[in-house]
């Protein structure tokens, strides 16, 4: 009788054990994936800013002439202008937007497609970005606020703004709230940067 | 579940636990170089200009600065500072390169690079001898006032005058006649004449008649030709550079303004450009190979735009009715439609300043403040 007790307690007590380190194990997991989102957004967040901030900086590089804005169209996700961006003596232009239609690529609803068009050579990137937010500062950092900006000429700095997100859901919404998101949707790994640039050749 | 077994899957599930443990920590260890990452690019940019404003002070200070900065201590980096002579869009200039170390002498050494291009001070002013100077019989009508007498650059407008530091109203090689109520002023050895209608008492300051041999025959031998730093070409390829505003064109309807920087009008032989808008700064030139191009009724927009500011060098003058504060050179001998330079209510005064302003805004050093005044292109 005390053999068989000592059995089903055995077998009680190991079952429990075995029941929290299934559970931990799965935790753990889950914590790693979610690890794995962020390293993704952030990494994808600081090279596409690395992108933008280098073009940006070099606006109005090489014009010959400062009758005319190195900025050749403003608005609020779309920006046009002209630098001599891999210096070699030719003004090129660089255009960056966002889609309006969402990126049906990606498993994430919200996001959409940013472009960068260099000359009329496109360059097309899927990585997550749900907002691309342009806004256009005069030489008093007074905001201007048509949209799009009439007198590109006036734009002496500008306020980029970006939020992204993980292609692929990680959790459902139940879970969600473990991930922290900035933009509310939980089931996503999120990140948001913004700065503002003041591009030294437009004076 | 036996005894053995149990142990067997706890351990199976310590190992695995172990593994997921070490790739978030490897996960994590990646975010944060990721960050350490974009800390040593803003810093290494920052150290750069940093760098290069170091060297424009430098250069401010000293034009003759040539030797640089090497490897010096600045922000928890170092920065190596360059100058040297050269070129941007065709203009002499001198470049400021800053490199900006961040992590010096480690695996992580991140170099980021920021160059200035910083236009000298290579253009002479422009010597002038009269508020006008002509190389032909010259006339005036209307109401027009010439004040040879020295004055501020507008703003304001009238622009203020500056006591006898003016110079004559016209210097010609030919005639000079007065005529309508046309009232001129300026300066002759020191002596400031205020306007007045009379010909016969401002005789001092109307400089008729004098030599003709070596009269400038083009824009650039006005500016003193290549002994004053104006070999022929230059003021043509400034214009065409579009250095602060300047603009070559072939039709005047074209232009944009307001004018500044050198302004080109290159027209065919005896064409006119009438009426002619003419407002803004910067030095004006309406010129062809045969002395023929006219400007012929020169005025502003009549909407508050009606002054020009600098000097306005012209084959053929025709009817200038605007305002003008700086100075005027006509060059042909052959006046096209008469003699009649100036007429309507014209305002034109003499403006040492402005003058000297038409070609400092070329060499950069006019507008702008602090070291980067003179700066003409940034890389980064």
């Amino acid at each position: 009788m005390n053999d068989l007790q000592d059995i089903v307690g055995s077998i009680a007590v190991g079952g429990m054990v075995l029941l929290m380190l299934v559970i931990f194990n799965g935790n753990v997991m889950e914590s790693a994936g979610m690890q794995t989102f962020k390293t993704t957004v952030q990494g994808n967040l600081t090279t596409v800013t690395n992108v933008i901030e280098t073009d940006f900086r070099k606006m109005g590089y090489r014009l010959p002439s400062s009758l005319d804005s190195a900025i050749v169209y403003a608005d609020s996700n779309r920006i046009k202008f002209k630098t001599d961006i891999d210096n070699n003596g030719t003004v090129d232009t660089v255009q960056y937007y966002i889609d309006t239609i969402k990126a049906s690529l990606t498993p994430n609803p919200r996001d959409f497609v940013l472009h960068r068009i260099q000359n009329n050579q496109g360059q097309s990137m899927m990585i997550g970005i749900t907002r691309f937010k342009l806004q256009y500062f005069d030489a008093s950092d007074s905001l201007l606020t048509s949209n799009p900006v009439t007198a590109t000429g006036r734009i002496k700095s500008i306020k980029l703004s970006i939020n992204m997100e993980s292609t692929d859901r990680i959790l459902d919404n139940r879970r969600g709230g473990q991930l922290g998101n900035p933009m509310n949707d939980t089931s996503y790994v999120g990140a948001y940067w913004e700065r503002t640039i003041k591009p030294k050749n437009l004076r | 579940m036996s005894g053995r077994a149990l142990i067997i899957v706890v351990v199976g599930i310590i190992i695995t636990t172990s593994v997921i443990l070490h790739n978030i920590s490897v996960s994590s260890t990646r975010i944060t170089s990721n960050l350490n990452s974009y800390y040593s690019r803003q810093l290494g940019q920052d150290i750069a200009q940093s760098g290069v404003n170091l060297g424009l002070r430098q250069w401010a200070n000293n034009p003759s600065w040539r030797t640089g900065f090497s490897l010096i201590s600045m922000s928890g980096g170092k920065v190596t500072v360059t100058a040297t002579d050269t070129t941007y869009i065709g203009k002499p200039v001198v470049m400021i390169r800053s490199v900006g170390i961040t992590n010096y002498n480690t695996k992580d050494e991140r170099r980021d690079t920021s160059t200035v291009w910083v236009a000298k001070d290579s253009l002479n002013p422009i010597p002038v001898k009269a508020l006008f100077q002509t190389n032909g019989p010259t006339s005036t009508s209307g109401g027009i006032l010439m004040d040879g007498r020295d004055h501020t650059a507008p703003p304001p407008m009238p622009p203020t005058l500056i006591d006898t530091q003016g110079v004559y109203a016209v210097w010609t090689t030919n005639t000079f006649t007065m005529g309508g109520s046309n009232a001129v002023a300026g300066t002759a050895g020191g002596v400031d004449y205020i306007p007045s209608t009379s010909q016969k008492k401002r005789a001092a300051i109307l400089q008729t008649g004098q030599p003709s041999a070596g009269y400038p025959t083009t824009p650039d031998s006005v500016a003193g030709g290549a002994s004053n730093g104006y070999p022929e070409g230059t003021l043509k390829n400034l214009a065409k550079s579009g250095i602060n505003g300047s603009q070559y064109v072939t039709d005047p309807l074209t232009l944009k303004y307001p004018l500044s920087g050198v302004t080109y009008v290159e027209l065919p032989s005896g064409v006119q450009w009438s009426p002619a808008l003419v407002y803004g700064s910067g030095i004006l030139i309406v010129h062809n190979n045969t002395t023929t191009a006219a400007i012929k009724n020169l005025s502003g927009d009549n909407k508050g735009n009606d002054t020009f500011t600098g000097v306005i060098i012209a084959d053929d003058i025709v009817h200038l009715q605007g305002n003008i504060v700086g100075a005027v050179f006509e060059l042909t001998s052959n006046p096209s439609e008469g003699v009649c330079i100036g007429n309507s209510n014209a305002q034109t005064y003499f403006s040492r300043q402005a003058v000297l302003n038409a070609t400092r805004s070329l060499s950069g050093s006019s507008g702008g403040n602090g070291s980067a005044a003179n700066v003409i292109g940034w890389w980064e």
